[in-house]
């Protein structure tokens, strides 16, 4: 406690001992870090053509497979979903509705119907470690098929773990405010 | 007070040593978390590479369908129901990197209303290499799984059975292969055994409802 009572102390210190022109030099650095990050996001979006090109797992339906807090990578193929691929997909049709939010969902199809290629598509998921497809599951909320602009993405890549930090900054945002005020502090205060 | 500390801080460093150590660590920290984490990436960046530049599998499998048990007409259309043979060796599918194999039986078919329909009717989970000799004769399709058209299509139909198996690592990137044997064919005739209901059928083990991210 107090080896991070004097941290801070220091940094309070670096941050009142800068004038001027070294305040607006530090702030440009602050804009600098989440400017790339920004890029970065917005650049694997445009490589990978999905809107949320990594997400994190929040519920066990895929497990053994994929657990909560594990982190995967999607990609938005032209070609047609197939059964057997993971995909991820996000129900819009009643967001405006209270009670129905539309959280992306991870899971696998089991049935596709295509009227030609590249055509109409209708493709029932089942999460691997559920008894019931997510149709019978209830998951649908009211609709029968997905079909092609309800797909996010299909899961292409794999890291355990790593999205933890992301569901405890969810679970407490507290956490959350503190790391993102502690590192734009060290960012500010950093000597480059 | 701001100007006092600016002199102290910055007008004599040489004399404030412990000012000084206690500014270089959170960048120390820093720098070993950059590190340390660009370790991390890297060394599971080559483990997947491994799974594809490396490991070489031999997979072996067939599969047949054992029994069409029944092939009826529904209100949206066609459904069958159908057991298989299946023996498939996918033991030198597992590398070092292998979690598990998702199994899965699919039947595909073409009919006037669809160019493409393709029905699981049975899957496993395989997380032991040891496990990975799947030998089944008269396989029943699964509870959660239909086989089904959406039109009056299925009768006189061909069909290809196969046998898919995607590959989830413990880091790094999917893959999926997949075996598909042809030349099957529904019967001409609609029917269904003789005791309605008492389709031969399998039920998972249960878990979990929802299911989000």
């Amino acid at each position: 406690m107090e080896a991070v009572r004097r941290l801070l102390k220091d940094q309070y210190q670096e941050l009142v001992s800068l004038n001027f022109r070294g305040l607006l030099l530090q702030g440009t650095n602050l804009g600098l870090v989440v400017t790339s990050a920004l890029i970065i996001w917005r650049a694997l979006i445009l490589i990978t053509g999905s809107e949320s090109p990594v997400v994190v797992v929040l519920s066990g339906s895929m497990e053994p497979g994929f657990f909560r807090g594990d982190i995967l990578f999607l990609y938005q193929s032209n070609a047609p979903v197939r059964t057997g691929e993971i995909v991820v997909f996000k129900l819009d049709h009643r967001k405006r509705e209270p009670g129905h939010d539309d959280i992306p969902i991870v899971h696998r199809a089991v049935t596709v119907h295509e009227r030609e290629p590249g055509g109409m598509i209708n493709i029932l998921t089942k999460g691997d470690a559920n008894r019931e497809n997510d149709l019978v599951g209830g998951i649908y909320d009211g609709i029968q098929w997905l079909n092609k602009q309800h797909v996010m993405g299909r899961v292409v890549g794999y890291l355990p773990y790593v999205g933890q930090v992301t569901l405890i900054m969810n679970d407490y945002p507290k956490v959350k405010y503190a790391l993102i005020g502690l590192l734009g502090l060290f960012i500010f205060t950093s000597k480059e | 007070m701001g100007v006092v500390e600016r002199h102290t801080t910055r007008g004599c460093p040489n004399l404030e040593p412990v000012e000084a150590s206690g500014s270089a660590f959170p960048a120390g920290l820093n720098s070993l978390l950059t590190y340390g984490s660009t370790v991390l990436l890297t060394v599971c960046i080559l483990t997947s590479a491994t799974d594809f530049l490396v490991h070489r599998s031999d997979p072996k499998v067939s599969v047949k369908p054992a029994k069409i048990e029944a092939v009826s007409r529904g209100p949206e259309g066609d459904w069958a129901w159908m057991s298989v043979d299946l023996n498939a060796d996918l033991r030198s599918v597992f590398s070092w990197n292998t979690k598990q194999l998702f199994v899965s039986v699919m039947v595909s078919f073409a009919t006037p209303k669809n160019h493409v329909n393709e029905a699981v009717i049975w899957t496993e989970i395989i997380t032991d290499k040891s496990k990975a000799h799947i030998k089944h004769s008269s396989l029943a399709p699964q509870w959660a799984y239909t086989l089904s058209a959406q039109d009056h299509a299925l009768r006189v139909t061909p069909f290809n059975i196969t046998v898919s198996w995607d590959v989830m690592p413990i880091v790094g990137a999917l893959y999926m292969q997949h075996r598909s044997f042809s030349g099957f064919q529904f019967p001409a005739e609609y029917f269904k055994p003789p005791r309605p209901g008492r389709l031969k059928q399998q039920k998972p083990p249960g878990k979990i409802p929802g299911a989000v991210m």
